[in-house]
């Protein structure tokens, strides 16, 4: 999209917000924007002044009966040379044809409510609530948009319908299920039939287990993608004990879509992890988390994987702190390394960060360096605004010396008419 | 053509810095509550009594009495909270169509804080809520709008990273190859032709 119709563009979305007092009803109105410049060199040591903006509107109806969202972004870099890009995130509504018992939805979506996995396509839905809203059937039909190639280019369509189902208690049983048929329109793209299942219930007994089931089915391929199971403990109401097991495998099939996973594993992946979590004070909270994956690399080899994580975070008063230690191996090589970010409040509308990330890593094509990652922001607060002023430095393998400026505005509210 | 870009720039942050300026405060939960449809057409239909939820006090002739209004200052026999929950966030059968969303008063920033649930506080929740995110995604949206899934999940820029650190680009043949999937949960293949293929 060019330029100037991408601002002429984003002009009219934010118009259609602005005369929501006139045009729309009580409500909730959710206004948000991110604003974020930088002055910085690139790997050919040329200026960049990169800028991008990211806003989002969301209107909810006091009596729940009608939601609209919008979401989009764009980036454009003055100085240097990279390409301006505008994506439209969503732009949607969703309106009760009949109070709890029947929405319509439409318009561009990037959630996933309604497909299986995360998808962003231009949609409409219908949706139908029985037994007191706590079950909902619905089915949907669009054209999928892969952001990454523009806005507005489809490679496939898809329908599908979807299940929501809980039951009456306080710490209720969610069940869900969805069905997708993805019908490519590029040649030679077989069709595709994907179905998944969830499940989830908290036991209201010793320890209060949460116990989630979440897995995906591959129709077309008689494959499962994806089987997750996962079992969440609270022996006392400060320590948390976590446990996930999963099985995927995703093939390449689709073309410029295919999944990352298919270019390092050739078949299927095991994975156990375990987290424990600690709150020692309301203020100070500690948390391990170790996960060991096993994969096929090769037709004939299996690779594995570790990940360690040891984490603090620290919130006395007017300090907010974090601290990470991390470690990965792989038969890529192994990283190890650490970082600390903090942030002061300094009287009520002021506030200082700092952080820094130092990583060391060793690959198996006998690379071995050091990178580091020193950031420093000042930021002042108005009544919906902040501005964040600040600088980063980097040196790495790539650039010895980096430093870079960066500006971000952030503005947020919520306004609300009865 | 860049000054046409600033001017739109600037226009927008000046309209809702305007807007919020204009706007007043957030009522409080308690304006949420419509009295005239609950004294109407609710509380009979349930045999609820007005003392159910104010104090009296006695006039001034000792014989007669009067409900209290203000029920953030006169003195309960419970708390305002648990008298809103006694009928939205019961199990009691005779409350089952009773509106029980959290959303319908917890709907501002600052009322939905009160009732975060508590793993959301955990440090690890960021990498943890995927399997309850595809499980009762819906349970999300109650609190949560969807913008906040796109700034992670589908939003791209290097200015600021959201999800990996600056590192990471040193890193990630290492990283990705211990856990191949997670990349999945946001990237596809064109993704990685940018650098390695391409510009």
């Amino acid at each position: 999209m060019q330029s100037r119709e991408a601002f002429i563009f984003t002009f009219l979305l934010i118009s259609c917000f602005l005369p929501w007092e006139v045009a729309l009803g009580q409500g909730l109105l959710t206004m948000e924007s991110e604003s974020l410049f930088s002055l910085r060199n690139n790997f050919d040591q040329e200026l960049e002044s990169p800028f991008y903006e990211f806003f989002g509107a969301n209107y909810k109806s006091n009596d729940q009966t009608l939601n609209l969202n919008s979401n989009f972004g764009f980036f454009v870099d003055p100085v240097g040379t990279s390409d301006n890009d505008f994506d439209l995130f969503q732009f949607n509504f969703q309106y009760d044809a009949i109070k709890d018992r029947i929405t319509v939805s439409g318009g561009r979506t990037s959630d996933p409510v309604r497909t299986v996995g995360w998808t962003t396509l231009d949609m409409v839905s219908l949706d139908m609530h029985f037994l007191e809203q706590r079950l909902t059937v619905g089915g949907f039909a669009g054209k999928e948009r892969l952001l990454d190639i523009g806005n507005f280019k489809n490679q496939a369509d898809l329908v599908g319908a979807h299940m929501n189902y809980r039951t009456q208690a306080i710490n209720p049983l969610h069940l869900s299920g969805k069905f997708q048929h993805k019908e490519f329109n590029i040649q030679d793209k077989r069709a595709e039939n994907l179905g998944s299942f969830g499940a989830n219930k908290t036991f209201e007994t010793s320890w209060s287990p949460e116990v989630l089931l979440a897995s995906r089915y591959n129709f077309s391929a008689r494959e499962a993608q994806k089987v997750e199971a996962g079992l969440d403990l609270y022996p006392t109401i400060k320590f948390i004990n976590r446990w996930r097991i999963m099985t995927y495998k995703t093939t390449a099939d689709y073309g410029i879509e295919d999944p990352i996973f298919s270019i390092i594993s050739r078949g299927r992946l095991n994975e156990v992890m375990g987290q424990v979590e600690n709150h020692w004070t309301p203020r100070f909270i500690s948390s391990l988390t170790l996960a060991y994956d096993d994969y096929l690399l090769q037709e004939t080899r299996r690779a594995e994987g570790y990940r360690g994580e040891f984490s603090l975070s620290y919130r006395p008063e007017l300090y907010k702190i974090n601290n990470k230690y991390y470690y990965f191996k792989s038969y890529g090589g192994y990283v190890l390394g650490g970082e600390i970010a903090l942030t002061r409040q300094i009287f009520d509308t002021n506030e200082v960060f700092v952080s820094e990330d130092i990583t060391y890593y060793d690959k198996i094509t006998s690379a071995k360096s050091m990178a580091y990652n020193t950031a420093l922001m000042f930021g002042h607060f108005w009544k919906n605004l902040k501005l964040q002023i600040g600088g980063e430095f980097n040196s790495n393998n790539s650039l010895t010396y980096d430093l870079r400026m960066l500006t971000k505005l952030t503005y947020f509210s919520q306004m609300e008419r009865n | 053509m860049k000054s046409y870009f600033f001017t739109i720039i600037t226009s927008l942050l000046i309209s809702t810095g305007t807007l919020a300026d204009s706007s007043s405060m957030l009522p409080s939960i308690m304006t949420k509550f419509d009295h005239q449809m609950h004294e109407e057409k609710v509380l009979p239909a349930f045999g609820i009594s007005c003392s159910t939820c104010h104090n009296f006090e006695l006039n001034a002739d000792q014989k007669t009495a009067k409900a209290n209004p203000n029920l953030a200052t006169s003195a309960f026999k419970m708390s305002v909270k648990e008298v809103c929950h006694q009928c939205h966030n019961t199990e009691a059968p005779q409350y089952r169509n009773v509106p029980k969303s959290c959303a319908i008063c917890h709907s501002d920033q600052a009322a939905m804080q009160k009732i975060k649930p508590k793993n959301h506080e955990n440090t690890a929740w960021k990498s943890t809520h995927a399997l309850n995110a595809e499980v009762a995604s819906n349970t999300c949206f109650n609190c949560h709008i969807t913008s906040q899934c796109v700034k992670c999940h589908v939003r791209r820029n290097d200015i600021e990273l959201k999800n990996h650190s600056r590192n990471f680009r040193f890193t990630h043949s290492v990283i990705a190859r211990a856990q191949p999937q997670k990349c999945d949960s946001c990237h596809v293949q064109t993704f990685c032709v940018r650098c390695h293929l391409g510009k």
